[in-house]
């Protein structure tokens, strides 16, 4: 043993030298370069004149910096252009953004390094506010943090919202910002949203005499029903095109059985149980797709070109146009379905206006006992720890206000102020002109709205907004792995699987 | 007594072989390359696993503790491709080793203080010591990271240090084990005329060593694994410590993840091989009660 | 000694700094938090979190999965260690790589080892494929009711190892005198272990079982790295349920169950800790 003691410390101080040089790496480099911009620009900010401070507008006494935290980077987003527009009206307000990946972490890290990052990146983000010294304003993270119980740290929009002058109640889809209350607060403000929307094979709803055009909304239901009916004469048929898994019907579903004001789930009772049985039983194989890049990408368009080339025998290269390479497969190889689920945001929306010529749709899709579920994907919270905050309000305000353009064109850049129906009813009607005009941008076809068509697009999706709506993203506790166990490994009955949901569900709720 | 010798030596290295095992799977699995940990572990049924034993559409594994195709391929990657696995290292090192001087020199000089002081309300601190122990983390984190906002350690290698640094344990293990020191040695000394630091020194602490050695050993294994303050306190990921992504690749990148763990292990072994002397010393008594 | 009081405070000064800054304090700081309804308003609300808390069925629930899991693991914790460093001082040769050998638990980071009982115990694991095999039906074997098994022996390949090391340290103070003076009066093995190695290591029992409980709540690491944040409510426990309430932000609601949990665990040890004084003050 004596000769192994000086072994042993030679190896340690060879580990440790060669450690040692690992040192400096490429992302260190990355970041002291990323510092160093970082300081430039704030000593550029500082050496700002003072008569600048003069010059600005009577009445408009913004000034100071907003930090934003927001979740991934994404390159010329909207939000990104939307800061520049404010900073270029309020030339003493400086706003920066606090990603959770930002370019240089995006370009540099593995996959687990990023999980890393997110992981940190959160855990702080929950302590600063929980320690009351979160001074920024809060774009899309917020689903990261439990709502219900993070609302006494976040502002209530109402306050604002109610006493601004600026907004004018009329103006915009109230009922959509009503469904993000929580405990009588509204923690969240969205400035564009989505609903969830379904779509059907026109053929096959006319063989069910189910009148197309007077369907107001669907659930589940519904959907199994026409299925199993249409299933006796074909009994191969899918049920949702590209086979996305036979729990695709449970999100919608979701608040039928969850009660977030009372705490309760009901899981448990012969209605869900008799959901899990019909939607296991249903067919949703697609072995010709590839599962990494076809399977589950259940866009109505391809739909409607799968359908196409099914009744008409034209040939997908040439339909499919540029997109023939990325879609060809897909659209010949998959089997024929009766439904694709999309949510709806604007593109959707003008679709139901000028239909697709053998998809029908979108229509509202609802769970069994009427709720319709909303999500936004453009969301501010204003913690209760930020300093300045009519500067945070005045931004958010800023996003959400009606506009005279539909894209930054004023600012060279031809990406839109959003792709989902925008919060303010002035946008919305924008947005829709712009199709008329130029065309809507889906994928494949552009079709030319008829200005006639929209008349009364307010008055119908209003209608459809006095459904009882409700936040998707306030349900959101993991189940993945007990509907994979029911689903796809068979190893539970359906009760077991109830059983199982309803106890993860009441944990989720009583913590 | 050689059979007590016989029956004592084979339970322990049964129990040996237990302990080890794992690392074992760990070092064998580091010599299998990528493709070869995915197909054997993953729960999908893919092409490459076609022949295993499957059920309700689950894919089992493939335990084995012989690659079936020995590759390098994984060091390869850790030592050449990706240094910024060698820089958490360091980090981790970079922790670990302030916190063990630390301990090593505080906690039994602390634990002889509070032996010798003569107050009323003594054993009410050293009770505090042990309640403070029991916190679970969850509960101190917010606390602990307003006072590294106090100290402006916040985004520093010190947040994680100084609590570790000072952490109950190694006043309460000193001091557990003074509590039977006998108390002549020390009066002994003190008619010498040395003072009370002389008497620490000379006759306190050298007996100190296999507990301040266990101490060591204990707060190694606690802090070489942390992974809740770096989470915390530790902003960018190169700055991370390595267990912090060991934690997080559970099956994210099999292709390099045995080798860092072995790479993790080895320092922790050979730091092993210097201490375990000390561990096993006891004191020399066998004059004093006789 | 009078004249030297103020030295040996002055030993025991930084240490006392650093426990009331980075100890103390949390723990006060946290009742603070446990006393107010809400983060947002921080309105005094007396002990209104604890009732609700205590009333609340999950925390009873995982207040008695916690008691179940502490009760299996700290008791044969205790015992595997103790017999496994009695044993290791019996053995004749090759003591050191074996103490090495059994140390390497402590070292093996949590990510790693999880891995490996992920391979032995997940859903595709080694254990349910030789059951399978063996012929056991589906549902014997995908069920969850012994998962707590499962933690208890997560928790115990790695804190045996950790008590050995502390009744190690312990076990070399013992004089081999006291043995020899036994062995010559003619008591057996047991005879021996009773007299003279349960006594002389009270102590370090004591130090072991507060220890073990400790490491009971450390293991949640793992057990969260293998079975999530929510997992069956057999092994749902009470460091589930304030991770997750920390994850939410409900800090009024963690705090006031963790002191619940902390003043439970400490009146036992207030027990335990008086009982052990008095065994080791009858042989000073």
């Amino acid at each position: 043993m004596k000769t192994v003691k000086p072994l042993c410390s030679l190896l340690l101080v060879l580990c440790l030298v060669f450690t040692c040089a690992g040192c400096q790496n490429e992302q260190e480099a990355l970041y002291s370069q990323a510092l160093s911009s970082q300081t430039d620009e704030a000593s550029a900010q500082e050496s700002m004149p003072e008569s600048a401070l003069q010059s600005s507008e009577p009445g408009d006494g913004l000034s100071g910096t907003l930090t934003i935290k927001t979740a991934s980077y994404l390159k010329n987003s909207s939000i990104n252009f939307l800061a520049e527009e404010f900073m270029q009206l309020h030339p003493q307000v400086k706003i920066e953004f606090d990603y959770e990946l930002g370019e240089a972490e995006l370009n540099s890290l593995s996959r687990t390094e990023r999980n890393m990052r997110r992981d940190s990146y959160y855990t702080q983000l929950r302590l600063e506010l929980a320690s009351g010294e979160g001074d920024y304003l809060l774009y899309n993270v917020q689903e990261k943090l439990d709502l219900p119980s993070v609302s006494g740290l976040l502002e209530d929009i109402h306050e604002y919202w109610d006493s601004d002058p600026d907004i004018d109640p009329e103006e915009y889809f109230t009922p959509v910002l009503e469904a993000f209350t929580v405990g009588g607060k509204i923690p969240v403000l969205p400035f564009s949203f989505k609903y969830n929307g379904m779509y059907f094979s026109s053929s096959i709803l006319q063989s069910l005499s189910a009148d197309a055009g007077s369907i107001q909304s669907v659930s589940c239901d519904d959907i199994l029903d026409w299925y199993e009916e249409a299933r006796k004469s074909d009994p191969q048929l899918n049920l949702i095109f590209t086979s996305p898994g036979k729990d695709t019907l449970f999100a919608a579903e979701k608040p039928r059985y969850i009660d977030l004001e009372n705490k309760t789930a009901d899981f448990q009772s012969p209605n869900f149980i008799r959901f899990l049985e019909r939607t296991a039983a249903v067919s949703n194989e697609d072995p010709e797709l590839d599962p990494e890049s076809e399977i589950g990408i259940s866009d109505p368009e391809l739909m409607n070109e799968k359908l196409r080339c099914l009744y008409t025998g034209a040939d997908p290269s040439v339909t499919l146009g540029n997109f023939a390479e990325l879609f060809g497969h897909l659209v010949t190889a998959s089997r024929p379905a009766f439904a694709a689920q999309l949510d709806v945001g604007l593109a959707e929306m003008a679709s139901a206006l000028h239909p697709m010529e053998y998809v029908a749709g979108p229509y509202p899709y609802t769970s069994s006992d009427g709720k319709l579920g909303i999500t936004s994907l453009e969301s501010f919270a204003l913690p209760v720890s930020c300093k300045n905050k009519d500067l945070a309000w005045a931004f958010m305000k800023h996003c959400v206000l009606p506009r005279d353009s539909v894209d930054f064109s004023h600012m060279g850049s031809r990406q839109r102020y959003t792709h989902d129906i925008p919060l303010s009813k002035t946008n919305l009607r924008n947005f829709l002109e712009d199709f008329a005009e130029n065309g809507v941008p889906m994928m494949i076809t552009e079709p030319r709205l008829d200005p006639m068509d929209l008349e009364n697009t307010t008055e119908v999706l209003e209608q459809i907004l006095s459904m009882p709506l409700v936040n998707t993203g306030a349900y959101g506790v993991d189940l993945q792995d007990y509907l994979d166990e029911y689903y796809i490994n068979a190893l539970t009955t359906p009760e077991q699987c109830a059983e199982k949901l309803q106890d993860r569900v009441n944990i989720w709720l009583h913590e | 007594m050689k059979s007590k010798h016989i029956w004592a030596g084979t339970i322990i290295w049964l129990a040996a072989a237990v302990a080890l095992f794992p690392v074992i799977f760990i070092a064998a699995n580091s010599f299998m390359g990528g493709g070869e940990i995915v197909s054997r572990y993953s729960p999908e049924m893919l092409p490459t696993n076609a022949g295993d034993f499957t059920s309700h559409n689950i894919h089992f594994v493939r335990f084995g503790l012989i690659p079936q195709e020995p590759t390098l391929e994984q060091y390869r990657r850790l030592l050449l491709e990706s240094p910024g696995y060698l820089r958490m290292f360091w980090n981790s090192v970079l922790i670990v080793a302030p916190v063990l001087l630390g301990q090593c020199v505080l906690a039994p000089l602390a634990a002889y203080g509070l032996e010798n002081i003569r107050w009323k309300y003594k054993e009410a601190i050293f009770f505090t010591y042990i309640v403070v122990m029991l916190m679970p983390t969850q509960l101190s984190l917010v606390p602990n990271f307003i006072v590294a906002g106090w100290l402006n350690i916040r985004d520093s290698y010190l947040a994680i240090i100084l609590p570790a640094l000072f952490h109950p344990l190694g006043v309460f293990l000193v001091r557990q084990q003074l509590i039977s020191f006998p108390k002549e040695c020390m009066e002994a000394a003190a008619l010498d005329g040395a003072g009370p630091f002389r008497t620490y020194s000379s006759v306190v602490r050298p007996n100190l060593n296999s507990v301040v050695a266990a101490l060591l050993v204990l707060l190694f294994a606690d802090n070489w694994n942390v992974i809740d303050q770096a989470v915390v306190f530790i902003g960018q990921t190169y700055r991370n410590p390595l267990s912090v992504y060991l934690g997080n690749v559970v099956t994210d990148e099999p292709g390099m993840f045995f080798a860092v763990s072995v790479f993790y292990l080895i320092p922790a072994l050979l730091v092993f091989l210097f201490g375990q002397e000390h561990l096993t010393e006891g004191i020399a008594l066998s004059g004093l009660k006789a | 000694m009078k004249k030297h009081t103020f030295i040996y405070w002055l030993f025991l000064l930084p240490s006392l700094l650093g426990v009331a800054l980075f100890y103390v304090f949390p723990f006060l700081f946290s009742l603070y938090y446990a006393t107010v309804d809400n983060l947002g308003d921080m309105r005094f609300a007396g002990l209104e979190n604890f009732a609700d808390t205590l009333s609340n069925p999950l925390f009873q629930q995982a207040a008695g999965n916690t008691l179940l899991f502490i009760g299996l693991c700290v008791p044969l914790g205790m015992v595997l260690a103790l017999f496994l460093s009695i044993c290791l001082q019996r053995m004749g040769r090759g003591r050191v790589p074996a103490t090495l050998a059994l140390l390497i638990p402590l070292v093996v980071p949590s990510g790693s080892i999880v891995y490996f009982w992920k391979v032995l115990f997940d859903q595709n694991g080694l254990l349910r494929k030789l059951l399978l095999q063996a012929g056991f039906s589906p549902e014997i074997v995908f069920q969850n009711s012994w998962a707590m098994g499962i933690l208890v022996a997560v928790f115990l390949w790695k804190n045996v190892s950790y008590n050995i090391v502390l009744f190690w340290s312990g076990l070399v103070w013992i004089p081999k005198t006291y043995y020899e003076q036994m062995a010559l009066e003619g008591a057996g093995a047991w005879r021996q272990f009773i007299n003279v190695t349960w006594v002389y290591l009270s102590p370090t029992t004591f130090v072991v079982l507060l220890m073990s409980i400790v490491n009971s709540f450390k293991v949640f690491k793992e057990i969260y790295m293998l079975y999530g944040p929510y997992p069956s409510t057999d092994i749902y426990m009470l460091q589930h349920y304030m991770n997750n309430q920390f994850q939410s932000l409900s800090l009024p609601q963690l705090c006031s169950g963790a002191y619940i949990l902390f003043l439970a665990v400490s009146l036992v040890l207030l027990v335990l800790f008086r009982l052990q004084k008095r065994v080791t003050d009858t042989y000073q």
